[in-house]
């Protein structure tokens, strides 16, 4: 197999020298066969930068030959009628060699200089992923430490010394074990569903639902977390059921939500709106908060990003990009906007039956 | 101060669980003089317990190394009607809905806490002991008057159709417990609408527009998302 690509090297300088000799014959009644040697030296030049510098020589050497039998008088023989001829074919073969070699030269410098800058391109995308691979094992590892190390602290504090601590300061320490413990059991089920995501193995038990009780669904499940928050509804009237996976989905306002929740002012209001819009479901949950960045907005469904806050707002910056997993797994899209009125709208389109019966 | 168990009111619960971490736990949690508890570490030894211990409530863990925790309920449920109350995980859902399809009556998801698993296990005692429905259900400002065949929201007459009336007190019937969606569907449809949902989210759509005060945030009839449908009683 190895030894084709040298030999059709060759071959196409054999039909180079045709190519230069069926021109030459075109052109013979108005040149001097001097000047056809040109068209020759041309296939040569051709030849050293597509083949490299062995067929170019070849092509020379077959050039000399062809020239020789098809225009050199006598004509179709090797033979030479005005030896001056013979400088010529030295002139043209020596040229031939040099410009082979100068070519080959260039050419091989720039396939090096090609290699090295993709072996720089490999070696800077691995650092980029192996830098990216430390900060999430960092992130990860950050993220489950830090509620053991609350839980662990207020059960020893209980444990070691609970009959010093006073009442108050005693279900003080339950109730940060408690909610630590809470988070630390959302953010394994964050990872789960991420790596579940990641491995493409999502598997969406889909059936008919009501867009009010997935609503509802999602609101009663984040009921103690959202504590006074009040959260506008507005579903359009007569929305009709739609297909998808309940426990998914609810999951992913879920998310919504603790993020309007935690990235906006307390006594501000949190919106989610549904309505059909052409084939789709629209559905946005908006809040009042700062907002993103305009750069920002396109980053913020990547895993673990985190916006930049003053104070550190506890979440694992895996919330939207399950969301995202979960939307696009169902056909839809998610997409993140800057309110008007400030504060940011988290949208999700998602096809209806009807989008895909015209599809 | 020393309890003296009184066998007459301690509630018996059998806990049916390989873990012994969460054994413990429901040890120490259960550990008062409601109950009396016993722990069996595998299917087998459970199934036996069922018989010897005759317990009024079973905690079940469904990922037991022996037996299938499903099949420990069917067999179970082939000669009795003692309440089981499944721990489950969280995405488990078909599992969930198989297990109550064979005859769990509740389940809860790990974690849980202590209150919720107490509320559970109280609901499923009540539900258990009383044989013969009420006339009347009352749950807040909600009335079902069976006899009468008559709902009110906050003494205002509610108009349901035979299909919604039906629903609801099919609901109201096993209030606490959590119906799953193709035993809805076999009790008020028939068998032949099993694999039809969609007649049932616009029917509890329906009934939650005409009892709720809120149908986006229902306090009657809520939902275990990809399990099914609950009447919440209070407590």
């Amino acid at each position: 197999m190895t030894i084709l690509r040298p030999l059709s090297g060759y071959m196409f300088s054999l039909v180079l020298v045709t190519a230069a000799t069926v021109i030459c014959e075109f052109v013979r009644p108005y040149l001097v066969p001097t000047n056809m040697i040109m068209v020759y030296q041309l296939a040569v030049v051709v030849a050293a930068v597509k083949l490299g510098r062995r067929p170019a020589i070849a092509t020379a050497f077959l050039g000399v030959l062809a020239f020789d039998f098809f225009f050199v008088p006598p004509r179709l023989t090797f033979s030479v009628a005005d030896k001056e001829y013979l400088v010529t074919f030295l002139g043209f073969f020596i040229v031939g060699i040099i410009i082979s070699s100068l070519v080959a030269k260039v050419r091989e410098q720039s396939v090096e200089q090609a290699r090295l800058s993709r072996q720089a391109e490999q070696a800077r995308i691995l650092q980029a992923q192996e830098n990216l691979e430390r900060a999430l094992l960092n992130s990860i590892s950050h993220d489950l430490r830090t509620p053991l190390v609350s839980i662990t602290g207020a059960l020893s504090a209980l444990k070691d010394n609970g009959e010093h601590l006073s009442s108050h300061a005693r279900r003080e320490l339950l109730e940060t074990a408690g909610d630590e413990a809470e988070r630390l059991n959302r953010f394994v089920g964050n990872l789960l569903d991420m790596t579940r995501i990641e491995a493409g193995v999502i598997r969406l038990r889909k059936e008919p639902c009501d867009i009010q009780e997935l609503v509802g669904c999602a609101l009663a499940a984040m009921e103690k977390r959202l504590g006074e928050r009040e959260v506008s509804v507005a579903l359009a009237p007569g929305l009709s059921l739609i297909s998808l996976d309940m426990v998914l989905m609810t999951q992913v306002l879920m998310n919504l939500l603790d993020n309007a929740n935690k990235y906006s002012p307390s006594g501000s209001v949190i919106t989610v709106h549904a309505t059909t819009a052409g084939n789709c479901l629209d559905l946005t949950v908006s809040d009042s908060g700062p907002g993103v960045p305009p750069s920002e907005l396109s980053k913020l469904f990547d895993k673990f990003y985190r916006i930049a806050v003053p104070e550190r707002i506890g979440g694992t910056g895996l919330g939207l990009s399950i969301c995202k997993g979960i939307v696009e797994a169902h056909g839809g899209c998610i997409s993140a906007e800057n309110r008007a009125s400030g504060g940011l709208i988290i949208r999700i389109q998602l096809p209806l039956p009807d989008c895909c019966e015209a599809l | 101060m020393t309890l003296i168990p009184s066998p007459s009111c301690q509630h018996r619960v059998l806990v049916i669980d390989d873990e012994a971490a969460i054994r413990r736990f429901l040890h120490s949690a259960l550990s008062s003089d409601e109950f009396l508890l016993h722990e069996a570490e595998s299917g087998h030894s459970g199934l036996s317990a069922v018989a010897g211990f005759r317990p009024e409530v079973v905690l079940l863990d469904l990922g037991l190394p022996d037996i299938d925790g499903i099949e420990v309920i069917r067999r179970i449920r082939e000669w009795s009607q003692v309440p089981i109350i499944v721990l489950s995980v969280r995405d488990q859902e078909d599992d969930k809905v198989a297990a109550l399809d064979a005859g769990a009556d509740d389940y809860l998801t790990k974690p849980f806490g202590v209150g919720e698993l107490l509320a559970r296990m109280r609901a499923s005692l009540r539900r258990s002991q009383t044989t013969t429905p009420e006339p009347v259900f009352l749950c807040g400002e909600l009335v079902v008057d069976f006899s009468l065949r008559r709902v009110t929201v906050a003494e205002t007459d509610v108009q349901l159709t035979p299909t919604e009336y039906d629903l609801l007190k099919l609901l109201t019937a096993h209030a606490g417990k959590v119906l799953t969606h193709s035993f809805i569907l076999k009790q008020i449809w028939g068998i032949a609408y099993q694999d039809q949902p969609q007649i049932l989210r616009v029917t509890i759509s329906n009934v939650r527009k005409k009892i709720e005060r809120d149908p986006a945030r229902p306090k009657y009839i809520t939902t275990e998302p990809g399990v099914g449908y609950r009447f919440k009683t209070a407590g």
